[in-house]
């Protein structure tokens, strides 16, 4: 139902599907789309990155999210998922890309923390207060610094680097889901890692390890890293175009949301008055 | 114009950073390995950037920067090789160097690296 009628506990009439599969649930998946599709980042030139991001959306508009936001020095990576399909997901998102834009905007040296608990304010307001609700979000939130430093911070799936010299280190970054308790600050933790000259870095959403085979069995976490290994020494478009067609060789129905940031470490620039370890 | 050195054993090389610095905003000048480069370190005081590969001949490049620092010569240099190894990265980052390319690299971003350098309207 979309600003149909305005039912109990949901004041904007976005509602669950029309369990009838209805035209109204069509015109929602269409907007939902819609939204979902036009919030997402374009090319973006970074200093020392090369990126290829993607997302293979579903029909049910899964609810992936994922940007990269330039700042002076550096940018901010963010990769997200609502828990819910439709309109109501796709609420959630453009909800989460605005106020991250708005945050970095006025904070751009924060630590990622900061930023992700003050995000979780403002959907824990709009999604449970207001909304009436129950959707959350994994996110993960990476700053980026041109000397290769990397912080990051939220409850999302690991963060994946391919070392140059040939293995793939895992990342798990520390918080909770956002939108379901008010104050996540406790809970979110930053942590630190550097990206050397080579280095491949994978943000993934769990539709790509939890794509089900004919026979249900998932992608899965270890296949993904196998993959991401082989591919590593490509480009980026490649190891993301690789991944993808992967998990389409694993299944013939793709039925959640599919994103991927392949993003290669080109280069590092170190400042003038940094000369310590750093590495 | 801008004067930049390339040190580097690879002609293929070589020419990719001069195709992707063109534009006439930059004199590129070439050595082959590391006794060239510091040669020509040392007797043009007009470089503003070095841009140096690692694995070369005679010289390697972190032996270069190394003999370069141990000389007070503060030209900036940018590592632009295919070595990612992070001992060699941390070795380049405690003599001195400004950076670390890998190769292949993407032409712009070995652009906007110089300019980060070498800015706009710092013609010699």
């Amino acid at each position: 139902m979309l600003l149909r009628d305005r039912v109990p506990g949901s004041p904007l009439g976005v509602d669950d599907p029309d369990p009838a599969g209805g035209d109204n649930d069509l015109r929602e998946k269409q907007i939902a789309a819609r939204i979902q599709a036009s919030i997402l980042p374009g090319q973006v030139d970074i200093e020392g990155l090369e990126i290829a991001a993607g997302m293979l959306p579903t029909e049910m508009v899964g609810g992936d999210y994922y940007d990269i936001i330039p700042v002076k020095d550096g940018c901010w990576i963010a990769i997200g998922d609502v828990a819910g399909h439709g309109l109501a997901a796709g609420l959630i998102m453009l909800m989460i890309q605005s106020t991250l834009h708005g945050l970095v905007k006025l904070s751009p040296d924060a630590h990622p923390r900061e930023l992700v608990s003050a995000l979780n304010s403002v959907l824990f307001e709009n999604v449970r207060r207001r909304m009436k609700r129950r959707e959350h979000v994994t996110f993960c939130l990476v700053r980026y610094w041109p000397d290769g430093r990397i912080v990051f911070a939220g409850a999302h799936e690991d963060i994946l680097i391919s070392r140059a010299r040939g293995e793939v280190e895992a990342l798990t970054p520390t918080g909770t889901w956002l939108g379901a308790i008010e104050d996540v600050s406790k809970f979110t933790i930053d942590k630190a890692a550097q990206l050397q000259p080579g280095d491949v870095m994978l943000l993934y959403t769990d539709g790509v390890i939890e794509a089900r085979n004919a026979s249900g069995v998932e992608f899965g976490y270890e296949t993904l890293k196998r993959v991401f290994k082989e591919l590593s020494q490509s480009n980026p478009t490649a190891i993301r175009n690789g991944i993808v067609d992967a998990v389409r060789a694993w299944t013939p129905n793709i039925d959640d949301d599919l994103t991927l940031v392949a993003i290669r470490c080109q280069g590092v620039y170190w400042p003038e008055t940094d000369t310590d370890e750093g590495q | 114009m801008k004067k930049i050195l390339v040190v580097d054993d690879s002609e293929t090389v070589r020419h990719q950073v001069r195709q992707a610095l063109a534009g006439g905003k930059y004199t590129i000048v070439e050595c082959k390995d590391g006794i060239e480069g510091l040669e020509t370190i040392r007797t043009n005081d007009d470089l503003m950037l070095v841009l140096c590969d690692v694995d070369m001949p005679r010289m390697n490049g972190l032996e270069m920067v190394t003999e370069l620092q141990r000389l007070g010569n503060s030209v900036p240099i940018l590592m632009l090789t295919t070595e990612g190894d992070p001992a060699l990265v941390k070795r380049a980052r405690e003599a001195g160097c400004k950076g670390w390319i890998v190769k292949p690299f993407k032409p712009q971003l070995l652009a906007v690296a110089v300019t980060k350098f070498v800015p706009a309207g710092s013609d010699e």
